[in-house]
């Protein structure tokens, strides 16, 4: 319980040094599955997109649907996207059991 | 656009409080979906304009309000998601709020509305704009959404997170009204305006993502001030979505939602259309009987009122049409739409988010074209607005139903196809433009989707009456306008130069000559009836328009069109259903016939050329029938494109290539269906 307290206090930084997965791509991340961002391809206009609505490092993310055409949790709302834009964005996933941010 | 850009923050000190009497200039700032909108029409109800920014066609909205004895004068800013991404709309927002936006006027304070149910989201913007020194209000809207939600908000606890006032409302149910401006008329009074807390500016001044850091700061604050015990609402809407974007059960879905929506729109604008429709035949008759006869009446009864009133019939439609779109995109469902759809319409070059405009416009091109303003990429909303002009809107069903009428009056089923057929042409027509546009003069892909789903949730009925209000405003000005323009020019064609009375005999063929002669003879009430038809016909010939009409015979006659028709597809050039109207006119039937379609379609079907064969075979309908599908023929769309694209070009351009594809095709149906008959 303190340990919960004091992760959410600490926020994104701790949760990032827990990653204990391997590296996908967000539409490659099982629905369901909590994992946090780790890089958006930088360099255009739909990455600047995406960062503002919530999909930059250290964001803490989950999928509810997988598909051509997704849907993602992130920053208390969901996002719909396309696979391809969702490529762009690499999450590290997390145990289930971590707290969520 | 991978850097972002810096805010643009005040450079003077802070603005003078508005003095007393005169009404403090207030921005509304927010995220697309925090209901910013409908807190707008909650303080300025029915007082309230739409202004473009300058030089663009990015809307914000103008208004004026007195809340508790505080009078404001408002300005809704478009929703935005930062101010910092470089996007024209979010740096033209940063400016208005900041003031340096000519002919808009500057912001004495923001109210940055928020989403109290997503606070984590809506921080992120709300801290941008605490930056930018202006004196900055939160309104945390849908108040009552969030407790019922579970979700409690410590306000002191965010009001010091932000160093400036925080006010819980309910832009819906009018709840904190009162305390919103209350807290704002002590936030214009105030001598001095602290500024943004360091926590904030750190988030722009730091050396990584600048996105990162603020995204983490307001998720920190909103954990900080916020907590949360039930999350069913939103569960729900989770395991909603989960089928409402699946690619079968959520096309089947949209499918049936809007079906059921244009299903209404037809029958259930049926009945004020047929008032308005009485109505404008009254006010005819009415003017008639006042006005003296000559051309004073004809141009007040023919021009002035059936030409407007032929337009205002739309309007019951168009209303419909906003007030079922705008409930529906309050409820959440549209976005999902977008997404649903987003995957077929790619394939194109075109948007998910252009399907709702393309049903539209089976309505009518003009809310559709208006409707577009939901698409965010110009290149997207340019090609959308290009090909909406296709598809079948509801002015083209007299001229559906007149050839239909004429070619399989007694196969209703065959008739039935061809109508289909021509829907389904029309369709394959936009998608097929959309394609060999995206290959040639708009090049590129649709603006990959990325768009929020926000939670789902019963709509505002009073945002969607005063939306429908507006959009039917802006449609009342066009009709009031330049279709009354158009109108007075047609009259004018079809009018002049005239035919006396006298010369008709002298006009007339040989045969119509003799039956000038005996009808004058017989000098009865129905003799004269049918002399005026008779004059009624040779004098279109006889105006410009007919003259025209013969003119263009060469052009035309490759399409199986004669003179007579030819008068009908040149005076239809600024409404396609005005056809129908001429075509009575011409073949000599009076306007009131084209109402009666038996008696209209007996009579186009007993025309005969010169060489005795009829003039409405088969080929000659059918090739009517695809240049009607195709052809623009509608100047108020034309001039609602120019609005909406803030230039003549691309109007122009569809003009030049709808004629184009009608002309062409029209030429190989006539040219390919007389083969066969032969």
């Amino acid at each position: 319980m303190v340990l919960t307290k004091r992760l959410r206090a600490v926020g994104y930084v701790r949760v990032n040094c827990n990653l204990s997965q391997e590296r996908v791509s967000l539409d490659r991340l099982p629905t369901g599955t909590p994992a946090v961002v780790v890089g958006v391809d930088a360099g255009d206009d739909d990455a600047e997109r995406l960062k503002v609505m919530g999909l930059c490092e250290g964001a803490p993310v989950h999928n509810l649907r997988n598909g051509n055409r997704m849907i993602t949790c992130v920053a208390g709302t969901r996002l719909g996207l396309t696979a391809a834009v969702a490529r762009r964005v690499t999450v590290a996933p997390r145990e289930q059991d971590e707290p969520t941010p | 656009m991978s850097a972002s850009h810096p805010l643009p923050v005040l450079d003077r000190p802070t603005p003078t409080p508005p003095t007393d009497g005169g009404a403090a200039c207030v921005a509304l700032v927010g995220n697309p979906n925090a209901g910013k909108t409908t807190l707008f029409n909650r303080l300025t109800g029915l007082n309230a304009k739409t202004a473009n920014f300058p030089g663009t066609t990015l809307e914000c909205r103008l208004g004026h309000a007195r809340v508790d004895g505080l009078a404001l004068t408002l300005l809704d800013l478009p929703g935005l998601y930062g101010l910092t991404t470089g996007h024209l709309e979010e740096q033209l927002a940063a400016d208005a709020l900041v003031g340096r936006v000519p002919k808009l006027p500057h912001p004495d304070a923001a109210v940055v509305v928020v989403d109290a149910t997503a606070l984590d989201r809506h921080l992120y913007l709300a801290s941008q704009v605490r930056e930018l020194g202006v004196p900055t209000l939160i309104a945390l809207n849908m108040a009552d959404l969030a407790r019922k939600q579970g979700i409690e908000i410590d306000l002191p606890a965010l009001s010091a997170e932000f160093g400036c006032p925080v006010v819980a409302v309910s832009a819906r149910t009018g709840e904190g009204i009162e305390t919103l401006a209350h807290e704002l008329q002590t936030l214009l009074n105030a001598e001095a305006h602290p500024p943004a807390p360091e926590s904030i500016t750190a988030c722009t001044e730091c050396d990584g993502c600048p996105h990162t850091a603020r995204h983490r700061w307001a998720g920190e604050v909103s954990r900080r001030t916020s907590k949360t015990t039930r999350r069913s609402i939103r569960r729900a809407t989770d395991a909603f979505d989960r089928f409402a974007v699946q690619p079968v059960f959520g096309v089947l879905l949209f499918a049936v939602i809007m079906a059921g929506l244009f299903v209404a729109i037809f029958w259930a604008a049926s009945y004020p259309m047929d008032l308005i429709e009485a109505g404008v035949a009254q006010l005819g008759n009415a003017a008639g009987a006042v006005l003296p006869e000559g051309d004073v009446r004809s141009f007040v009864v023919d021009g002035v009122i059936a030409g407007v009133g032929s337009v205002i019939v739309f309007l019951p439609q168009i209303c419909i049409l906003f007030f079922g779109l705008t409930l529906l995109e309050d409820t959440g469902y549209l976005a999902r739409a977008a997404l649903v759809m987003d995957r077929l319409m790619v394939k194109v070059g075109l948007p998910g988010k252009a399907f709702v405009p393309m049903l539209s416009a089976h309505a009518c091109a003009i809310p559709a074209i208006m409707s577009t303003r939901v698409i965010d990429s110009t290149r997207d909303r340019l090609l959308t607005i290009l090909i909406l002009p296709l598809l079948t809107c509801s002015a083209r069903l007299p001229v559906y139903a007149m050839v239909t009428a004429l070619l399989f009056a007694d196969q209703p089923i065959i008739g039935g196809l061809v109508f289909f057929g021509a829907y389904a042409l029309g369709i394959l027509a936009a998608l097929s433009v959309a394609f060999v546009f995206k290959r040639t003069i708009l090049p590129g892909k649709p603006k990959p989707l990325i768009i929020e789903l926000p939670d789902y949730r019963a709509p505002s009925l009073r945002t969607a009456l005063l939306t429908t209000y507006d959009r039917g405003l802006v449609f009342l000005k066009q009709a009031g306008t330049i279709i009354l323009l158009i109108s007075v020019v047609l009259w004018v064609l079809a009018t002049y130069p005239k035919l006396p009375e006298d010369q008709l005999a002298a006009v007339a063929s040989p045969a119509d000559a003799a039956l000038v002669a005996s009808l004058e003879a017989q000098d009865t009430d129905a003799a004269r009836e049918e002399l005026g038809l008779l004059h009624a016909r040779y004098a279109v010939a006889h105006s410009f328009a007919g003259r025209l009409g013969r003119l263009v015979e060469p052009v035309f006659a490759p399409l199986g069109f004669d003179w007579q028709i030819n008068i009908g597809v040149l005076s239809s050039f600024a409404a396609r259903e005005v056809v129908v109207a001429t075509l009575a006119i011409v073949y000599g039937l009076g306007e009131d016939a084209a109402e009666d379609t038996p008696t209209l379609t007996q009579t186009l079907a007993q025309q005969t050329r010169p060489d005795g064969t009829p003039v409405f075979n088969l080929a000659t309908s059918l090739s009517l029938l695809v240049f009607f599908v195709l052809a623009m023929q509608c100047l108020p769309t034309q001039a609602v494109a120019r609005r909406e694209t803030g230039s003549w070009k691309w109007p122009l351009l569809q003009l030049g290539y709808m004629t184009a594809l009608a002309y062409l095709a029209a030429l190989a149906t006539y040219q390919v269906t007389s083969l066969f008959m032969a």
